[in-house]
């Protein structure tokens, strides 16, 4: 029965259609005070930005092209000259509606000669841009200035940024996955912002799944083989329960944070790898005591650390720390009861791992070289703990270009208003005119339903005035033509039986919103200082992502103090003075997966370190068995067997995740598979040393 | 009857050469320009007309246009109809104006600032600029066409028809996008 269930739960678990569902923010990432900013975009449809970078003149055109097939743009930087009609009616003529109508035939006349002298000009298309506002758009207030918005690179010019509004959730993914892909096909082209940073995420985070899910798989094909090799075929049990605690904790967590991340449910693979350590060690030996007291050394010292783990400000890691510990603590009591129920009727075969007879001298010299080696690679490549680390993203070119963006003198801010605070709202605006501040800001064009539905009333009862239907019929080229969809749309046949909610486009996206968010850019320290006096909702990007490093470096360094005093606490508890010896693995795991860092050039990142705490916890174990067997003067062999089981399923459960793209996943896997490696190889090589000098001592 | 059809395309080969647009210098064109550039100041009227491409429609406007040489120098583009909108155009910026006499509120054209001195080159009649930037022929007596050396140019090209006294007569200007503007100036006033 547990085997039928558990089977197909596991089944169900790596199925792709079960992975669809998973969730794949990035606002995971983002320690509780910044997540709240991060993750405000995706209940503020109205007014959160992107960016598109321009390389070169013709990259405007192009994407211009493709942010006007977007059709429902809210602000589209590219309505230029000819498009300023589509622009009105796709948006101006629509939302006008919400406003109060002209007071009469004169000002609408005057409303639009005012825009047809404007088409009139001469001028450069580019300078009609921040000129040619709709007298009707309810948005012209929109752009005080578009002033630097419009070019970041000061020394060439060669760079645009055009800054805009999508009135669309980051998380509608039929429309993200539509504008990024749109994007991603143009040359000259790059495009930033949450919108596009989700769904890069998505993309990733599912692909990674499937990567993890093909390689988990043939990970199990090689464990299968190895079990059946070595005689322990009746371990393969424990694959469907496994998978059993597995599916349970992704169920407490997905209970108790309303969703599972895509990133936990892959660290899966590596916990299930993880799980079997229990039961390897005490399946024959159920009445052995140190084996089970090492078990539970073993496990307390695993969990100690996954438990830190969950006083992580970034939710990730506490989601993940959940799932592990809690996928743990079943698999410990799964395997002892299981153990202590079949270990009669389901008996391995006796397996005996010969470790290599190396002499002092040379294990030394080579545990030597382990640990020489670490300490090569840590100075190798400085620790990284920015957040673009972590962003799946960045691509080098994209990194430089966000750089430019966002790390420049004038800092990019924004400014969060709550959607009752109009107040607050106009005060920013007038604020950002008097400083001569850069600034894109929205404006509502009204502030409750009831007062657009007065002025819809109001719009029905003037253009079905007689003065109003005998000026419209009056009015011929060039009229006719410019004005074509304002006269087709605004007349009394069409408006006479509207209701507020056939206007839904424009006054849901209204509705929907919880925040307006302005975009501003600041030069002067002490203008920024006053801006965040005045408007304490608010917040630069450049404070974030300079924030963000030093939130986790901050813990990390709490959190590896307390697990060094939690950890020799416990192996002080139990081995006393020889308590170090426990250590041995785990300074031979960190070595290695420091050294690993060097070789391949990888900076070492917050996940590296939150790798190293879970490493920590599984080599103690090693550590642990070990020093448990020299002590109490009974033979290594008895444990090797299982220790290099455990090594090698917990390896193989964590090198699917080696192979993602997605670098919080790369990272995790690459530091603890390598660190496993190094931590076996250090536990073969002084163990066994230690076990002869003291036969010769005894 | 050979000799006959080789002498006319001699003859016509001969009036060919003869009316090829003739590429002007900065200095020639200083020259032609030496009137306007002269004065203080001139003032006149136009009627513009706007053919938009795009929509076959045209779009009527009428105003004053101001040429003040250094050491003030600005040009003024004030649209009286069917709307009032002005602009004052001038090596430091650019200003609008929505309503007579109200105050000018600047515009940022920083980022096409090079467009921006095109435009400001042939409206001040600045033959220096003008030649520095654009390609100057003569198609008639009094009649130059400029076309912009960078084909990225927000217009075409233009043509400049100067009247008997040498002040600006007719101008007309193509843009990229096939849309064609012509202004006629009328009731030139200098201020010497």
């Amino acid at each position: 029965m547990i085997k039928k269930v558990g089977g197909l739960l596991f089944v169900l678990l790596w199925l792709t259609s079960s992975q669809a569902k998973v969730e794949t923010s990035s606002e995971i990432f983002f320690p509780k005070q910044q997540a709240r900013y991060f993750g405000i975009y995706q209940n503020t449809t109205l007014s959160w930005w992107n960016f598109l970078i321009l390389k070169d003149e013709s990259a405007k055109d192009t994407a211009c092209d493709a942010l006007n097939q977007m059709g429902d743009l809210l602000f589209n930087p590219c309505h230029d000259m000819p498009m300023a009609t589509e622009w009105l009616s796709q948006w101006g003529f629509e939302n006008s509606l919400l406003l109060p109508p002209p007071k009469n035939l004169n000002e609408l006349e005057n409303r639009l000669n005012q825009i047809m002298v404007q088409l009139s000009l001469p001028l450069p298309a580019a300078l009609l841009t921040p000129m040619v506002q709709s007298p009707l758009a309810p948005y012209q207030n929109l752009k005080e200035q578009f002033g630097d918005f419009y070019s970041f690179d000061d020394q060439s010019k060669a760079e645009e940024v055009f800054a805009f509004w999508l009135p669309f959730p980051s998380h509608d993914s039929e429309k993200t996955t539509k504008l990024s892909e749109t994007f991603a096909k143009l040359n000259n082209v790059e495009s930033l912002g949450p919108h596009f940073g989700v769904h890069a995420n998505q993309k990733q985070i599912k692909l990674d799944l499937h990567k993890v899910s093909k390689i988990a798989g043939f990970g199990i094909l090689i464990l299968v083989f190895l079990l059946w090799q070595t005689g322990q075929k009746v371990f393969l049990f424990l694959i469907p329960l496994l998978a059993i605690t597995l599916s349970f904790s992704a169920f407490v967590v997905h209970w108790v944070w309303g969703s599972i991340h895509g990133l936990t449910l892959a660290f899966g693979s590596g916990l299930i790898g993880i799980s079997m350590d229990y039961a390897f060690h005490g399946w024959r030996k159920i009445h052995d005591k140190l084996i089970w007291k090492s078990n539970l050394i073993s496990f307390l010292t695993t969990l100690a650390s996954f438990l830190l783990l969950s006083f992580f400000s970034v939710p990730l890691i506490r989601q993940v720390s959940l799932f592990a510990g809690l996928g743990l603590g079943l698999s410990f009591i799964l395997s002892y009861l299981a153990s202590k129920k079949l270990h009669n009727s389901l008996r391995p075969k006796e397996w005996n791992l010969e470790i290599p007879d190396l002499q002092p001298k040379p294990a030394m010299i080579i545990g030597g070289l382990i640990v020489a080696l670490g300490f090569w690679g840590l100075p190798q490549e400085k620790s990284d703990f920015s957040l673009r680390q972590m962003d799946v993203t960045q691509s080098k070119q994209q990194a430089t270009s966000t750089e430019k963006l966002f790390g420049k003198k004038e800092a990019l801010g924004f400014a969060l208003f709550e959607k009752d605070d109009m107040k607050a709202l106009l005060s920013f605006n007038q604020w950002a005119v008097d400083n001569k501040v850069n600034s894109l800001s929205a404006k509502l064009p009204v502030q409750t339903l009831k007062e657009a539905q007065f002025n819809l009333r109001q719009w029905q009862k003037f253009v079905c005035t007689n003065e109003y239907k005998q000026w419209a019929l009056r009015k011929k080229e060039p009229y006719s033509k410019i004005y074509k969809d304002f006269f087709n749309r605004y007349n009394c046949e069409s408006l006479k039986d509207l209701d507020i909610k056939d206007l839904r486009k424009s006054w849901s996206l209204f509705e929907s919103t919880d925040y307006y968010v302005s975009l501003l850019q600041v030069s002067d320290p002490i203008l920024k200082e006053s801006f965040a006096k005045q408007f304490p909702n608010h917040f630069f990007l450049e404070d974030i992502t300079e924030k963000f490093p030093r939130i986790l470096q901050e813990e990390i360094q709490w959190f590896l103090s307390i697990i060094a005093i939690l950890s020799l606490a416990i192996l002080s508890y139990f081995f006393g003075n020889k308590a170090p010896l426990a250590l041995l693995p785990g300074l031979g795991g960190l070595s290695f997966m420091f050294a690993i860092h060097g070789l391949l050039g990888r900076p070492l990142t917050f996940i590296s370190f939150v790798s190293m705490i879970i490493l920590l916890g599984l080599s103690f174990d090693y550590g642990v068995f070990c020093t448990s067997q020299l002590l109490n003067r009974k033979k290594l062999s008895q444990v090797f067997p299982a220790i290099f089981l455990s090594a090698t399923t917990s390896i193989i459960g964590f090198s699917p995740l080696a192979f993602c793209e997605h670098p919080v996943l790369k990272d995790m896997g690459t530091s603890i598979v390598f660190g496993l490696l190094g931590a076996l190889a250090m536990s073969a090589l002084i163990y066994p040393m230690l076990e002869v000098k003291k036969g010769k001592i005894t | 009857m050979r000799h006959i059809i080789a002498l006319i395309s001699v003859t016509l080969a001969t009036f060919g050469a003869l009316a090829e647009e003739k590429v002007l210098s900065a200095q020639d064109l200083e020259r032609e320009f030496q009137p306007i550039r002269a004065a203080r100041s001139l003032k006149a009227d136009f009627k513009q007309t706007r053919l938009i491409e795009k929509w076959q429609t045209e779009i009527k406007t009428e105003g004053t246009f101001q040429l003040t040489n250094p050491p003030n120098s600005h040009v003024i583009w004030q649209v009286n109809s069917p709307s009032y909108l002005a602009f004052k155009l001038s090596p430091g910026g650019i200003a609008t104006q929505t309503e007579p006499k109200k105050k000018w509120k600047p515009v940022d054209a920083k980022n096409i600032q090079s467009h921006m001195d095109n435009l400001l080159s042939w409206l001040q009649f600045d033959a220096k600029k003008i030649a520095q930037t654009h390609k100057v022929t003569q198609l008639q007596k009094k009649l130059f066409q400029l076309t912009p050396i960078d084909k990225k140019a927000p217009i075409k090209n233009v043509e400049i028809k100067l009247g008997d006294d040498s002040f600006p007569e007719k101008m007309k200007l193509a843009t990229p996008e096939g849309d064609l503007i012509s202004i006629h100036f009328s009731n030139q006033k200098v201020i010497k």
